[in-house]
């Protein structure tokens, strides 16, 4: 990130609690455009606290939310207007399962953006096409592997041509293979120029294709540096054992 | 304030009504609770013949209203020369009603007891009875008796349909009030509270005690087979 | 039995509207309160709590009495029987289906509300889109339930002097005295008309089942 070029997120202070109970302890972090950035960390860490904090899911409790430098929350308006540039992804897809995958993907274009429903209807067979699925259409997520279901719930996401895409253990509920596909996919989009917050369990995925990984363990940013720095030659002792245990060493 | 002066005149009348009600609604369940179970151990057995029977008895006693088997037994039952008091004849009725009711909820207690068990007896060589006594039935009240207040509860507000033939119950009291006085609203609207007062107690105890069941006393299931099986227990018992 | 039969006949259309349309009432009106009650304001729950609680907690037949005698008897409103007896029954039954809606807005799971929130879709969208298709399927058994039960509810019309089957039935019977065979016709014809309501009940039953080994 250029000194001079403002970040697209920023988080200020953000603290996340659950009755009381604090589990993400005063994170501050700038997120260029563009740029991806993955979050890593022990189960229980607070990752997804603090991920689904970033659009209000789970309001901070302390702290703020910038999106290009205004401040996010307090209104209903600027909740929606940040919901409608930050998309999300689930570990369990939450696809709607009534619904074909492309009803799924123009639902949101139609009923948030307002747009017309060709005009949907198009965008999103688009995204379709775009995370390699148009053929899946009209099927109904049942019918659909789970790879494909988490590609039309990226789709889906894209529809709404957000800014930032966040990703909460995308691929954790999936066979490797499976979830191959939509690592491939993400790696596609982090090509693009997508710019990501990926809470991931896979560090080839984070050694490879993030710009940047934060380590979080115990509610706090134990360490952040660029994926390739990090990776290899973690500074932080707790770091260390992590990168250690994971990759079986 | 007025309405409250005639409310003080109304409530010893009441509360003698108020006091059939509640004998109503306790002998009906001494009649029906015993028999329901019956009818649950002989819908459970294993020979058709004993089966079948109580499985039509209970379906007649959920399928029609208790209204009519009301009528059926006040207005049917002379012509066999059974003739008994109004009282008699809705305790009757509503016992029989209560039976079937309970018996579906019996029923469900019975099968929630996983196979395993009953295999286990068997393998134990216990008898039938004594599988039923030592291990089925103290494990099946456990699952039946949250259903079987919320029966109790909308049975004592079944015990109103006795006002059809005349038994002095409360709302007897209150209609025969209101057609003395004309004051249909002040008549009625005491009736209910005194009603709605006592289920209401009964919902919250029941709530104190069996908090997982906060869906009060019609819970909702699904229904599986058989004609009217309603599993929540309904209005008119 | 054909006699008989001929006469209750006359009543099988007024069991059946009262019924139905007290159903209708009951649905229509029954959605809101649930909607309501899973509010996460109390004020705005407690309303809808209080209302459901004192539906249920006084006699149908008590309330048939307090619309017909009371409510519409004034100057002003002339309820007929048939009306009393679908307003009461229908907002009765309004508060049963509350809890069966409830239960089935329960069962939707949470991540299908956190979509529809991480997608901005309005509230209204949500519900109509999303939340609303998925509960109503698992909705429909026990909503079948409740139109059988509120079938048999429906014969307390006749104590207001509707005149549905129960009401012929007790009519003959004071010209025939014949009230074994009068109530047993009367009481299997409840039954009969019940049989479509558990049809659908059984249908439904079985597309959820399927879907839930299907997903
Ligand atoms: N809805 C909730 N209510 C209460 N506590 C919660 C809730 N969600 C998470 N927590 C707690 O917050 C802490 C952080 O959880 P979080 O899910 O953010 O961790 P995580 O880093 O995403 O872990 P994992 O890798 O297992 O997904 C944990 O101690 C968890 O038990
Ligand atoms: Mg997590």
């Amino acid at each position: 990130m250029t000194p001079e070029s403002k970040p697209l997120l920023t988080l200020d202070g953000v603290c996340v609690a659950y009755r009381h109970q604090e589990v993400v302890h005063d994170v501050s972090l700038d997120v260029a455009a563009g740029e991806v950035v993955a979050l890593i960390g022990p189960s229980g860490a607070g990752k997804s606290s603090l991920l689904r904090a970033i659009n209000f899911l789970e309001p901070p409790s302390k702290g703020r939310i910038l999106l290009e430098g205004v401040e996010v929350g307090g209104s209903r308006r600027t909740l929606d207007a940040l919901r409608r540039d930050v998309g999300m992804v689930f570990q369990s897809f939450n696809l709607f399962p009534h619904l074909t995958a492309l009803q799924n993907v123009m639902l949101a274009p139609e009923h948030t953006l307002g747009l017309p429903r060709e005009q949907a209807r198009e965008r999103a067979m688009r995204q379709l096409t775009h995370v390699g699925l148009a053929e899946r259409a009209d099927a109904k997520p049942g019918k659909c592997s789970g790879g494909q279901q988490q590609r039309i719930a990226i789709a889906r996401a894209l529809a709404m041509e957000p800014k930032v895409m966040l990703f909460d253990e995308p691929t954790s509920a999936l066979d490797p293979e499976l979830g191959a596909e939509v690592l491939a996919t993400m790696r596609t989009l982090a090509g693009e120029g997508m710019t990501m917050v990926v809470v991931t369990h896979e560090m080839h995925f984070a050694e490879d294709v993030a710009d940047r990984v934060v380590f979080m363990a115990d509610g706090h940013v134990v360490e952040e540096n660029s994926a390739g720095k990090l990776m290899r030659d973690p500074q932080h002792p707790r770091t260390q054992r992590f990168l250690n245990a994971v990759r079986g060493r | 304030m007025s309405t409250l002066n005639e409310w003080q005149d109304y409530l010893p009348d009441y509360l003698d009504g108020l006091k059939v009600t509640l004998r109503l609604t306790g002998v009906s369940l001494a009649g029906g609770l015993p028999l329901g179970l019956l009818l649950a151990l002989a819908m459970t057995a294993r020979r058709r013949t004993v089966r079948w029977p109580a499985i039509l008895l209970v379906e007649i006693g959920r399928g029609a209203p208790a209204l009519v088997v009301l009528y059926f037994v006040y207005y049917g039952l002379p012509q066999l020369d059974l003739t008994w008091s109004s009282f008699v004849c809705a305790a009757i009725a509503l016992g029989f009603t209560t039976a079937a009711y309970t018996a579906d909820i019996f029923r469900a207690g019975i099968n929630s007891i996983p196979v395993g068990h009953r295999e286990a007896c068997q393998a134990l060589g216990l008898s039938h009875g004594q599988e039923l006594r030592l291990v089925v039935l103290p494990q099946a009240i456990r699952v039946v008796i949250p259903p079987l207040i919320g029966f109790c509860i909308l049975l004592y507000q079944g015990t109103s349909l006795a006002f059809a033939v005349s038994v002095p119950e409360l709302l007897s009291r209150a209609y025969s009030q209101a057609s003395i006085t004309y004051q249909f609203t002040s008549t009625l609207v005491l009736a209910g509270l005194v009603y709605a007062a006592i289920s209401l107690s009964a919902v919250a105890l029941m709530r104190a005690r069996w908090p997982g069941r906060t869906a009060s006393v019609t819970d909702v299931e699904p229904p599986g087979e058989g004609l009217a099986r309603t599993t929540e227990v309904t209005h008119a018992p | 039995m054909g006699t008989i039969l001929s006469t209750l006949a006359d009543g099988v259309a007024q069991t059946i509207g009262i019924t139905l349309a007290a159903f209708a009432v009951a649905a229509v009106l029954g959605l809101p309160l649930a909607v309501l009650r899973r509010s996460g304001h109390w004020l705005v729950r407690l309303p809808a709590v209080v209302v459901v609680e004192v539906l249920r907690a006084v006699p149908p037949i008590v309330w048939l009495f307090l619309i017909y005698f009371s409510l519409g008897s004034t100057d002003n409103l002339q309820l007929t029987t048939f009306q009393a007896a679908v307003i009461g029954l229908g907002l009765i039954y309004a508060a049963h289906l509350s809890e069966a809606y409830r239960a089935g807005l329960d069962a939707v799971p949470a991540g299908q509300w956190e979509a529809t929130r991480a997608l901005a879709l309005p509230r209204t969208q949500a519900y109509v889109r999303v939340i609303l298709p998925q509960a109503l399927i698992v909705v429909i058994p026990p909503m079948a339930t409740f139109a059988i039960a509120l079938l048999k509810d429906s014969a307390i019309a006749s104590v207001i002097g509707a005149t549905d089957i129960t009401f012929q039935a007790v009519q003959l019977t004071q010209q025939d005295l014949n009230g074994l065979g009068n109530f047993t016709v009367a009481g299997l014809l409840y039954i009969a008309l019940g049989i479509p309501f558990a049809v659908v009940a059984r249908g439904a039953d079985r597309v959820l089942s399927r879907r839930l080994v299907g997903a």
